[in-house]
């Protein structure tokens, strides 16, 4: 009966730390779970990293039915390819959610959605303070600190793609510049940013 | 500069000619690989400096739904006794269920993957040519069809449908490659879009 209690919890929007009996593994043991086939084991990535995905999702499709396409096929592919990607070494969360952009910038790009409003701050209250919620809080901080220290012509292309789905020539067209510009922006930005979040000591993997 | 483009990829934000030329890159620059991975963690990290409201539950489910059951096949090792030479591919796959066979490995040039249980089976010719039988499949919903593939290379290409508990791939299965099997629209799909519900990986 325990399954059932852990899909329960699941639905009321678990938390990892009742997550049952996976909760102590890392993201790469569950990922090599998925990869024979356990269901319980993709489960408990996307309590890890379900709300995360649809967050992202939401924020570039600004609906909430396509996001929850982007996330589900997102969650398909790392359910075909776990596998494939544990030979590759990289970190789960990465893949995950490299997976989730790539398919809501697709989706984005054939709804034509596509919108450029800039980060919120904490626009809606993000409810009871849960591990998790402390958790993505500090997230949050840490990486809005770190986009804050970017040069401003850099933080917008970094933005404008990532959040906004625009390709590199519709931002120099947009933004008025060559597009050898944007891409020196986004590179020197990006490099930048990941500088940044390693000296404030971001790790984007869930704790255990 | 192509090294650069390394951003624009992890961003997803470079135009269809760039992603080819950064893709073609990328395979023989390992410096710009390594890159890739850093830059791609610095994107990842973007997700976690916006507003995060919690998916609904039904979302969970849905996802689970992905992970249908997969019947994981192995290749068994121990040499099978029986000779099948020169039978046409489907009258070998009739035999494999008529008989009750506990072992796998080599018949006649065919490899054979098994799973336990026996509840499926892939059989594949030198060339590649194969042949799936599937036990205790249910049929599948009302206008809708068992459709196979073989998963070659990270693409997954169609490979004929699967009517009843057997039938022969429409495609060569290469060592390495995986055979699947999905449901789908009675017409069939250039790509799977229903779960995959078996999987054979082969050596």
């Amino acid at each position: 009966m325990s399954n059932v209690t852990d899909y329960i919890r699941g639905e009321a929007g678990s938390k990892r730390s009742t997550a049952g009996n996976l909760g102590h593994l890392s993201d790469e043991a569950l990922l090599a779970l998925v990869s024979r086939g356990d269901e319980a084991a993709l489960g408990e990535l996307y309590d890890r990293y379900g709300r995360v995905a649809y967050g992202l999702a939401l924020r570039i499709l600004r609906d909430r039915s396509l996001a929850e396409d982007a996330v589900q096929e997102a969650f398909l592919a790392v359910w075909r390819s776990a596998g494939t990607f544990l030979a590759e070494h990289g970190k789960p969360s990465t893949w995950i959610l490299t997976l989730v952009h790539r398919r809501a910038v697709d989706l984005v790009r054939r709804e034509e959605r596509r919108r450029a409003d800039p980060i919120d701050e904490l626009a809606h209250p993000t409810g009871e303070a849960t591990d998790e919620e402390a958790w993505l809080r500090a997230q949050r901080q840490v990486v809005q600190e770190a986009l804050r220290k970017l040069p401003p012509d850099q933080r917008e292309a970094i933005e404008l793609a990532y959040y906004g789905g625009f390709t590199q020539s519709e931002l120099a067209e947009r933004l008025g510049q060559p597009l050898g510009t944007i891409k020196s922006r986004m590179f020197t930005g990006l490099r930048t940013l990941r500088g940044l979040l390693a000296e404030a000591g971001l790790d984007v993997d869930a704790p255990s | 500069m192509v090294h650069e483009q390394a951003a624009g990829f992890a961003l997803d934000a470079l135009d269809a000619e760039d992603t080819a030329e950064f893709e073609r890159h990328l395979a023989i620059c390992p410096d710009c690989e390594e890159e890739l991975a850093r830059l791609q963690v610095a994107a990842a990290a973007l997700a976690f400096a916006i507003d995060l409201p919690v998916p609904r539950a039904e979302l969970r489910l849905r996802v689970l739904e992905t992970g249908a059951p997969v019947i994981p096949l192995r290749r068994r090792r121990r040499p099978q006794l029986v000779a099948a030479t020169a039978l046409a591919a489907a009258c070998i796959a009739a035999v494999v269920l008529a008989r009750p066979w506990d072992g796998g490995g080599s018949i006649g040039g065919l490899q054979r993957y098994t799973a336990q249980g026996a509840k499926a089976t892939l059989l594949v010719g030198p060339s590649g040519e194969a042949v799936l039988s599937v036990g205790h499949l249910p049929p599948p919903p009302a206008g809708k069809t068992y459709e196979m593939w073989v998963i070659v290379g990270g693409k997954t290409l169609p490979a004929g449908l699967l009517r009843g508990s057997l039938a022969a791939l429409t495609r060569p299965v290469p060592p390495g490659a995986s055979v699947a099997v999905s449901v789908e629209p009675a017409a069939g799909s250039p790509q799977p879009t229903g779960p995959l519900l078996l999987r054979a990986e082969t050596a």
